[in-house]
């Protein structure tokens, strides 16, 4: 497939050339639309903003800006400022309370529902982590990437990774806890 | 805290090979406490996979993509500055060269100083288009072209010192300032559906704004593209700091930049309104040859026999030029001052392109430091930098209690002092250490923010 060469796929992108442009799309669409959702837990969200993250690269390629190699790099950073983007509108309205929203978990619960209701109450705990600190998991742990391909996403070394996974699972465990043993 | 670090590495690499926590944890007998509830954290993260999507979300993304680039091909073929349609364009041409013909400038005279909205503003965009069509001089086409890139800009102030809403589309380079868009000087407003670049908005970059204007003297920007890097755009003026008190809710003519003498952006719009003269056009260039009263300006023969001259007027002086366009098409200059001489050539030249503004000069070299300063907007006429710390980043991530303080200096001290804090409690003073590298990152950031406030 030709979106396999970045450079061949950014030259049809410029181009407008509609095969490349769905070959590229076929080929990321689902690893962008993971990451976003990750990060909102938002299916129709999840949607519109990694499609617009097409639209926007096909734009970038249009005016000459489009990444000059990596294009999987740009296409998660762009979702990643896409996701920040949303999360400051969203914050401009206040949020409710996290302890009032969560559920009080018992102990031990082993049903497929409350699997999904501790899931959800992990999201929440998520939720209140810092931009930085999402960004990190959703690389590692949603996207399944490596301390060194997150380290090249994030513009970071590997050691900058390291100590911010570390912190990031940190405060999601102390977020998670808080409402575990509340 | 740093051996912290490297056993969570090693245990999330082991737990992905399918190692189980307690003989990860058995490992590292020392650190078992701290590193257990960290692992645990690790696989409730991955628990949140997320679904591949539907096919159908795959299919209505693909359309929408596949609809955007049939859009952008149209686009491709049809110039920016096509709002009527080609044939419909093309007749009013037709009809207008016969008005012309018939009745000589008398009907385009009057659509000078025609606003978008006017019936007669057809008439004004049509004539301009017909000057570009029939000048085959590459240089004074694009020096007209520049003009009327002047004169939409001159409309847009006119609009909105009259609080007029219509619809509207100009060139002009971004200026952001404490969290506020500016092109050549006219407020932009970015709303939540306006459709911005990709990258995020910088100093200086030459963008469309597409819009409507309004009563309280901004613009809505339904739409903001950068240009290629290098278009030509009509500067206006730039914003002073002073302009940070303004508020929307402020009359149109303070919303307005301050006007400064001559500049035609500015106040003396009104004058051409009412005194229904052509409108004054303004432009800088280097003085290619002065024969008796004619002037050749970046191609462009100009007439100054009326022109107060201020300076010393010689060939290769860079000057900046006021006058009009009269019936027969001449340029009449109407003032002429001397803003450099160009025996550095090139070099000068340049320097003549950012005397209007000289703060972003002097803060162009200072990013660092700028940026060190937090938050504070003042030192930020410059580059990069204002755009992190003034944008709406500050009081979003405050609002999401993280990131705020990204913006500082020492950011992981502050990070910990901000939503974050009691989880990094343990881990505050040890990981200072590793911070220098966040910054830079964090800083990254925060330039990624600006795409969408």
């Amino acid at each position: 497939m030709i979106a396999h060469n970045d450079r061949r796929a950014l030259d049809g992108l410029q181009q407008l050339d509609s095969q490349v442009i769905g070959a590229v799309y076929d080929q990321y669409f689902s690893e962008v639309y993971r990451y976003v959702f990750y990060r909102l837990s938002d299916q129709t969200l999840a949607e519109d903003i990694a499609s617009d993250v097409f639209v926007r690269l096909l734009e970038a390629a249009q005016s000459g800006r489009a990444p000059q190699t990596n294009l999987k790099g740009w296409l998660i950073s762009t979702a990643s400022h896409a996701v920040m983007d949303h999360l400051r509108r969203k914050y401009r309205r206040p949020v409710e309370a996290i302890s009032e929203s969560m559920p009080d978990l018992g102990p031990a619960i082993h049903t497929e529902l409350d699997q999904r209701e501790q899931n959800r109450c992990v999201q929440q705990a998520y939720a209140q982590l810092t931009s930085e600190q999402q960004d990190v998991l959703a690389l590692r742990f949603g996207q399944g990437y490596s301390l060194e391909e997150t380290a090249s996403h994030m513009k970071k070394n590997v050691n900058a990774v390291k100590a911010l996974q570390f912190r990031a699972l940190a405060a999601l465990q102390r977020q998670i806890g808080e409402v575990d043993y509340e | 805290m740093n051996k912290l670090y490297e056993a969570l590495e090693e245990g999330l690499q082991a737990i992905e090979q399918g190692t189980a926590i307690d003989s990860i944890v058995a490992r590292y007998p020392d650190l078992a406490d701290e590193l257990r509830p960290i692992l645990e954290a690790s696989s409730r993260a991955r628990a949140l996979t997320a679904p591949d999507p539907s096919p159908e979300a795959m299919r209505r993304g693909r359309a929408k993509l596949l609809q955007r680039a049939a859009e952008l091909r149209e686009a491709k073929i049809a110039p920016r500055r096509r709002v009527i349609p080609g044939i419909q364009r093309f007749a009013i041409s037709f009809l207008l060269a016969a008005l012309f013909l018939l009745s000589g400038t008398g009907l385009v005279n009057a659509s000078a100083s025609a606003l978008p909205g006017e019936s007669l503003y057809t008439v004004k965009r049509t004539w301009e288009d017909m000057r570009l069509f029939f000048i085959f001089d590459q240089k004074q086409r694009e020096s007209l072209k520049v003009e009327f890139e002047n004169e939409r800009l001159h409309e847009v102030s006119e609009l909105l010192a009259e609080g007029r809403h219509e619809t509207i589309q100009f060139a002009g380079e971004l200026q952001v300032l404490k969290d506020r868009y500016y092109v050549s000087g006219i407020r932009v407003v970015i709303l939540d559906s306006t459709k911005l670049p990709a990258e995020p908005l910088q100093n200086g970059a030459a963008v469309v704004v597409t819009g409507r204007t309004n009563a309280e003297g901004f613009v809505e920007a339904q739409s903001l593209k950068l240009l290629p890097s290098g278009t030509l755009v009509p500067e206006g003026k730039p914003v002073e700091m002073d302009t940070e008190d303004e508020s929307p809710a402020d009359s149109p003519s303070e919303t307005e930049p301050t006007p400064e003498p001559g500049d035609d952006a500015g106040g003396d719009g009104s004058d051409n309104q009412d005194g229904g003269e052509s409108d004054k056009i303004e432009m800088e260039g280097t003085v290619e040859t002065i024969t008796g009263d004619t002037l050749v300006i970046n191609g462009l023969t100009v007439s100054i026999a009326q022109a107060q001259i201020i300076g010393d007027l010689k060939p290769g002086a860079i000057i900046k030029i006021q006058g009009y366009y009269d019936a027969n098409g001449n340029f009449i200059v109407t003032r002429i001052e001397v803003i450099g001489s160009n025996s550095g050539d090139e070099n000068q030249n340049s320097n003549s392109g950012s005397n209007s503004n000289d703060d972003n000069t002097n803060d162009g070299g200072g990013d660092e430091n700028t940026n060190d300063g937090g938050d504070d907007n003042s030192n930020d006429g410059g580059g990069d930098d204002n755009t992190n710390g003034g944008g709406g980043d500050d009081n979003t991530n405050d609002g999401g209690g993280d990131d705020n303080t990204n913006d500082g200096g020492g950011d992981d001290n502050t990070n910990d002092g901000g939503g974050d804090d009691n989880t990094n409690d343990g881990n505050d003073n040890d990981s200072n250490d590793n911070d220098s590298n966040d910054n830079n990152s964090n800083d990254n950031d925060n330039n990624d923010n600006d795409n969408g406030s």
